[in-house]
C-alpha cells in the first residue's frame, strides 16, 4: 500500500460509500523576453490534494494543501458535508462506477526532461535578434514556459494511479508598425506550439529560422494589402485548424454543454443527444478522433482525473457523428458514448467533461494538389482572433497572415484575414484534407470552462483543410 | 482565515531577516477560503470547498550598478515550520537564479511604500443551498454560488505592508426558458441575501413571458440598440485586455495609440476612469504602490490618460498611476448620463434590447474593432415595447464609434455588475457601468 493510500484509509470518514485522494503538484518555470531584455523570470510551485467523497449518491469535495492527517481529514470532512447537503438537490445519483478503481501509470513518452533554467535567457536573446528583421519591428517576444505535473489518484475501491506529465510551450513573436500600420506575427500563435517535451526540445535549429521567418513576415505584412471580403474557398494552415477544431467540433461535442451544465457559463451546444449515429457533422472526408496516445501532443495520458482509462476513440467518421466528449458522469447521466475526457484544470477543482487531444486525421492530398484545385482563394496561417456564440455555431476567427490564391498558384501575402461561417455548414463544405506530410500537432494551455473556472491544456492535430464558399474580410485599420 | 495574516506576516519577517543589503525582496499573498455550489436545472451539480493560499516571492538585486530580478510562488500548506523551510529554500533558489540572469534594466530595488490595512473577517453566515433552490422553484436555474473569505497582502522588506481581507459572496446564475432563452442573475456582497436573491427571481419571472414568444429573425445589419450595464462591462473588460495600459499603446497593441497619435475624440459624453473609492478591491499594486482613488482615462471624450504601472514607469520615463503589472482596469467606472430607467425602452424606440454580449473578442486590435455574440434575454423592441426574443446576431464594430459618434445616451445611474471570474482565485470587485444607448451597432451575421 503506498502511503497516500495508507493516508487515504486514516482520513476517509465513516458512512460513505466511496472516498478519494487525488494530489496533484504542478511546477512551473517561465522565461520570457521582450526586446532582447528580460520580462519574466519565475517559477510557480502549486500542490494540493482534492478530498472528494460519496454519499447518497452525491459527490463532495475539499480541496486544501495540507498534507498531515488531520488537514486533510478536516477537508474530507468538509466534502462530507457538501455531499450531504447535495444529497436530496443532486442532479444525478451516482454509484461507485463514476470512479473507476483504475490502477496503473503513465509518463510523458520520449521526454528526456531537462530542467529549463537560467541558461536559457541566451537563447532568447538569440532568437530576439533574429526576430528583430528590420528597423520597423516595434517590439519582439520570445519565451518559454515548462511545467511538470505530477498527479496521483487513490480511492477505497482501489484506484491507484500516478501520472507525470512534462509540457513546454514556446512563444515566439514580432510587431511591426509604420505610418500608423501595426501587424504582429508569431509562431504559431500565442503558445500554439505546446506539447508533452522537455528542454531537450529547445536544442532543434529550427527556432532560430523561425524565428527569422517570423520577423521577416511581419514586416512584409507592413507591405500587403489587406484580404478582400467576399465569398472564396479558404485553405487553413494545421496552427488555425487547431483553433477551428476546438471550437467548432470540441466544445459543441462536450455532453456536460449539451446537458446544460455550462449554460450560465461556456454555453450550451447545436448538438443533441440523439444526434450521435445520425449527424452528418462534416464532408466524408471529415474523420476526427479523440487521440490521447500521440507522443508529443499536448494532452496525452493514461487515465483522466477520475479514473477513466484513455483510449483512442472515432469522433467523427468519415463526415458522421459516432461519439461524444464526455467523461463517466456524463455517460451515466446521458447514456450517450464517451471518452475518458472528465480532467480538472489542478488539485483545487473537481474534474468535468474537457476536451484532451482531438484531431482531424490525414487525408491524401498533398498541398499542392490542394491549392491547385483553387481558382479563388485564400490561404490562412495562425490564429489571433476567436469568437463563437454559446451553441458553437456562429464563428468570427482571424488570422495573422494570409495568401492569396489565384487560378492554382499561391499569390502575394494579403493582411488581417478574417472569416467566419456556421459550423455544419463550414464542416460539410470541406472538400480537400492534407496527407501526413501536411499535418501538423499543436496545442494551447488556455481552455477555459466551468464553474467554478477552470484553464486546462488540450492538444489539436490536424493536416491542411480546404473548404469551399468561406465569407472572408479584412480589418478595420 | 483565522491566524492567516499573523503567519504570513511571521513568514514574511522571517524571510526579510537574513537580506543582504544588495536584495530586496517582496512578498505577495493571494489566498482564499471557498464554498461552491453548482446548479444545473435547478439541482446541484457540484459542491465543495478549496483552501488555498499561494505566496509569491520577488528577489530584486543589484550587482555592479546593474539590477536582476527573478520570481517564484508556492503553495502554503499550513503547516508554520514546512512553509517556512519551504519559503527559504524557494529564496535560496531564487538567489542563485538572479546571479546567473541577465540584466533587467526596468526593475527596481523595492522601497517602503507606505502600509494599508483593510480586513473585514467577520465572515456572515451562508445561505443553505436548499433555501437558494427553493427560492427558483418553478424556474430552471443553472450558475454557481460562491462565498468565503479572500485574501490578499504585499509586504516588503524595505518596509511595504499592506492587507486587504473580505469575505465575498457571488452568485453568478441564468434562468432558462424552455425555449433556451434565458436571463442572467448577478448577486454580489458579504454573503448571500436571501430576499434580495428572491426579488431578482421575481423579476426574471416577470421577464420570462416575452422571451417564451417565438424568436424574431433580425438581419445583419446596422441596428439601434440599448446595451445593458452587463454588456457595457464586457466591453470595458475588453479594453483592459491591450487597451488602456500604457505599455499596450507604447508597443502597438492598443487602439488606444491610434487615438493618441491621430488625436481621435470618443464622445463627450463618456468618461473613463479607474475609481478605487468604492473600496471593494485592494488599491496596492503587486510592487507595493497605492493607486490614487481615482485615474482618468477618457474624461468626456478626450483620451487624458493610461495605466502605468511601475515597470511602465521605469521604462518610459512616465509617471507611475498605481497599476499592476498588466495593467488591466480593476475597479472600472463609466460616468452615467440622464436616461432614466422608464424612459430606455421609450427612447429605443425601434431597435434592440441588449442585456448581455458575449464571447468579445479583438477582430482588428489597432484598429479598435471588436466582435462578439448578443446573448440572454436580447429582445427586438417596436415603438417602445419589447415583441420578442431574437435569434442571436454577431456584432463587429469599432470603441470609436461604440463611444464616440454612435453613443447617444448613458443610464442615469451607474451599475455595480460584479467580477464573477474564479480562474485561479476568484475576483473582488467589479465593473460601474451604466447601460449605452447607441444610434447604431454594427452586426455582419
Amino acid at each position: 500500500m503506498t502511503e497516500l493510500s495508507s493516508q487515504l484509509a486514516r482520513v476517509a470518514p465513516r458512512g460513505v460509500t466511496w472516498a478519494g485522494l487525488r494530489e496533484v503538484r504542478e511546477v512551473t518555470r517561465s522565461a520570457f523576453v521582450r526586446d532582447g531584455r528580460p520580462e519574466l523570470s519565475s517559477t510557480r510551485d502549486s500542490c494540493g490534494v482534492l478530498c472528494e467523497v460519496l454519499i447518497d449518491g452525491a459527490f463532495g469535495y475539499a480541496a486544501t494543501a495540507a498534507r498531515d492527517d488531520a488537514g486533510r481529514r478536516a477537508a474530507m470532512e468538509r466534502a462530507a458535508a457538501h455531499a450531504r447537503a447535495s444529497a436530496p438537490h443532486a442532479v444525478h445519483r451516482f454509484d461507485e462506477r463514476a470512479r473507476p478503481p483504475a490502477r496503473g501509470s503513465y509518463r510523458s513518452p520520449g521526454v528526456a526532461r531537462r530542467d529549463v533554467d537560467a541558461s536559457v535567457f541566451s537563447w532568447l536573446v538569440a532568437l530576439s535578434r533574429r526576430l528583430k528583421a528590420g528597423p520597423a519591428i516595434l517590439r519582439t517576444t520570445a519565451g518559454v514556459r515548462a511545467v511538470d505535473v505530477t498527479s496521483r489518484l487513490v480511492s477505497t475501491s482501489g484506484a491507484d494511479v500516478t501520472q507525470e506529465t512534462f509540457h513546454l510551450s514556446t512563444d515566439l513573436s514580432a510587431t511591426a508598425a509604420r505610418d500608423g500600420l501595426v501587424q504582429k506575427r508569431s509562431d504559431a500563435g500565442p503558445l500554439g506550439r505546446s506539447h508533452q517535451l522537455g528542454a531537450e526540445a529547445l536544442d532543434d535549429p529550427a527556432f532560430e529560422a523561425r524565428a527569422a521567418r517570423v520577423g521577416e513576415e511581419a514586416l512584409a505584412l507592413l507591405d500587403a494589402d489587406p484580404c478582400p471580403s467576399d465569398v472564396r474557398t479558404l485553405l487553413l494552415a494545421p496552427d488555425q485548424m487547431m483553433l477551428q477544431i476546438h471550437e467548432s467540433i470540441g466544445h459543441p461535442l462536450e455532453i456536460d454543454r449539451i446537458l446544460g451544465d455550462e449554460r450560465n457559463y461556456a454555453g450550451t451546444s447545436f448538438v443533441q443527444l440523439s444526434d450521435v449515429g445520425v449527424l452528418q457533422y462534416g464532408s466524408e472526408l471529415l474523420t476526427v478522433t479523440f487521440d490521447p496516445t500521440v507522443a508529443v501532443e499536448h494532452a496525452s495520458y493514461a487515465f483522466d482525473d477520475v479514473g477513466g482509462a484513455a483510449t483512442r476513440e472515432l469522433v467523427i467518421d468519415r463526415g458522421r457523428l459516432v461519439r461524444l466528449l464526455g467523461g463517466v458522469e456524463s455517460q451515466a447521466r446521458s447514456g450517450a458514448p464517451g471518452v475518458a475526457s472528465q480532467r480538472a484544470s489542478s488539485w483545487n477543482r473537481a474534474a468535468i467533461d474537457r476536451m484532451a487531444n482531438l484531431n482531424v486525421e490525414p487525408g491524401t492530398s498533398t498541398e499542392r494538389e490542394l491549392i491547385a484545385g483553387v481558382e479563388r482563394g485564400v490561404y490562412m496561417e495562425a490564429n489571433r482572433s476567436w469568437s463563437i456564440d454559446d451553441r458553437r455555431e456562429n464563428f468570427q476567427f482571424g488570422c495573422e497572415l494570409g495568401r492569396l490564391i489565384v487560378d492554382g498558384e499561391l499569390g502575394p501575402i494579403v493582411r488581417d484575414p478574417n472569416y467566419r461561417g456556421r459550423a455544419l455548414e463550414f464542416w460539410r463544405n470541406l472538400s480537400g484534407v492534407g496527407d501526413r506530410e501536411t499535418f501538423g500537432v499543436f496545442g494551447t494551455p488556455y481552455c477555459g470552462k466551468g464553474e467554478p473556472n477552470q484553464v486546462i491544456r488540450v492538444g489539436h492535430a490536424s493536416p491542411v483543410c480546404r473548404f469551399e464558399r468561406v465569407s472572408v474580410f479584412g480589418g478595420a485599420s | 482565515m483565522s491566524g492567516l495574516e499573523a503567519r504570513v506576516k511571521a513568514l514574511a519577517g522571517t524571510l526579510f531577516a537574513g537580506l543582504p543589503a544588495h536584495r530586496t525582496l517582496t512578498v505577495e499573498l493571494k489566498a482564499e477560503s471557498s464554498d461552491f455550489v453548482r446548479i444545473a436545472r435547478t439541482r446541484v451539480r457540484q459542491a465543495g470547498h478549496v483552501d488555498e493560499a499561494e505566496l509569491s516571492l520577488r528577489l530584486v538585486e543589484r550587482r555592479d550598478g546593474a539590477l536582476f530580478e527573478s520570481s517564484s510562488a508556492l503553495t502554503l500548506t499550513g503547516e508554520r515550520s514546512a512553509d517556512t523551510a519551504r519559503a527559504r529554500r524557494a529564496l535560496d533558489e531564487l538567489s542563485v537564479q538572479v546571479s546567473r540572469l541577465p540584466e533587467s534594466p526596468f526593475s527596481e530595488l523595492a522601497r517602503a511604500r507606505g502600509t494599508s490595512r483593510r480586513a473585514l473577517v467577520d465572515a456572515p453566515a451562508r445561505v443553505n443551498t436548499g433555501e437558494l433552490l427553493d427560492a427558483a422553484h418553478g424556474l430552471d436555474l443553472s450558475g454557481l454560488t460562491a462565498e468565503g473569505t479572500i485574501a490578499r497582502a504585499v509586504l516588503c522588506s524595505a518596509g511595504t505592508e499592506h492587507w486587504f481581507e473580505t469575505p465575498r459572496a457571488v452568485v453568478d446564475a441564468s434562468v432558462v426558458a424552455d425555449n433556451g432563452k434565458a436571463i442572467k442573475l448577478q448577486l454580489a456582497g458579504a454573503s448571500l441575501e436571501l430576499a434580495a436573491w428572491s426579488r431578482l427571481l421575481d423579476d426574471a419571472r416577470a421577464n420570462l413571458p416575452i422571451l417564451t414568444r417565438p424568436p424574431a429573425r433580425v438581419g445583419p445589419g446596422a441596428h439601434r440598440v440599448y446595451l445593458g450595464p452587463m454588456a457595457v462591462a464586457e466591453l470595458v473588460e475588453m479594453l483592459s485586455w491591450g487597451g488602456v495600459g500604457e505599455a499596450a499603446i507604447r508597443q502597438g497593441d492598443s487602439p488606444l495609440l491610434r487615438a493618441r497619435e491621430q488625436h481621435l475624440r470618443f464622445s463627450p459624453l463618456f468618461s473613463l476612469s479607474e475609481d478605487f473609492t468604492r473600496g471593494d478591491v485592494p488599491a496596492f499594486t503587486d510592487e507595493g504602490d497605492l493607486a490614487p482613488e481615482v485615474v482618468p482615462i477618457v474624461t468626456r471624450g478626450e483620451l487624458e490618460g493610461s495605466l502605468v504601472s511601475a515597470r511602465t514607469a521605469r521604462e518610459y520615463g512616465v509617471p507611475a498611476n498605481g497599476a499592476q503589472q498588466g495593467e488591466a482596469m480593476r475597479a472600472p467606472s463609466i460616468a452615467p448620463g440622464a436616461l432614466e430607467p422608464d424612459q430606455i425602452l421609450r427612447t429605443l424606440g425601434d431597435g434592440l434590447y441588449v442585456p448581455n454580449l458575449w464571447y468579445l473578442n479583438w477582430s482588428d486590435q489597432p484598429g479598435g474593432r471588436i466582435t462578439g455574440m448578443t446573448r440572454y434575454a436580447t429582445t427586438l423592441v417596436r415603438g417602445g415595447e419589447q415583441i420578442a426574443p431574437i435569434e442571436n446576431l454577431r456584432f463587429d464594430d469599432t470603441i470609436f464609434r461604440v463611444f464616440g459618434a454612435s453613443l447617444e445616451a448613458l443610464d442615469a445611474r451607474a451599475s455595480l455588475v460584479p467580477a464573477t471570474s474564479t480562474y485561479d482565485f476568484r475576483s473582488l470587485g467589479g465593473a460601474r457601468v451604466p447601460g449605452v444607448l447607441l444610434r447604431e451597432l454594427s452586426f455582419p451575421s
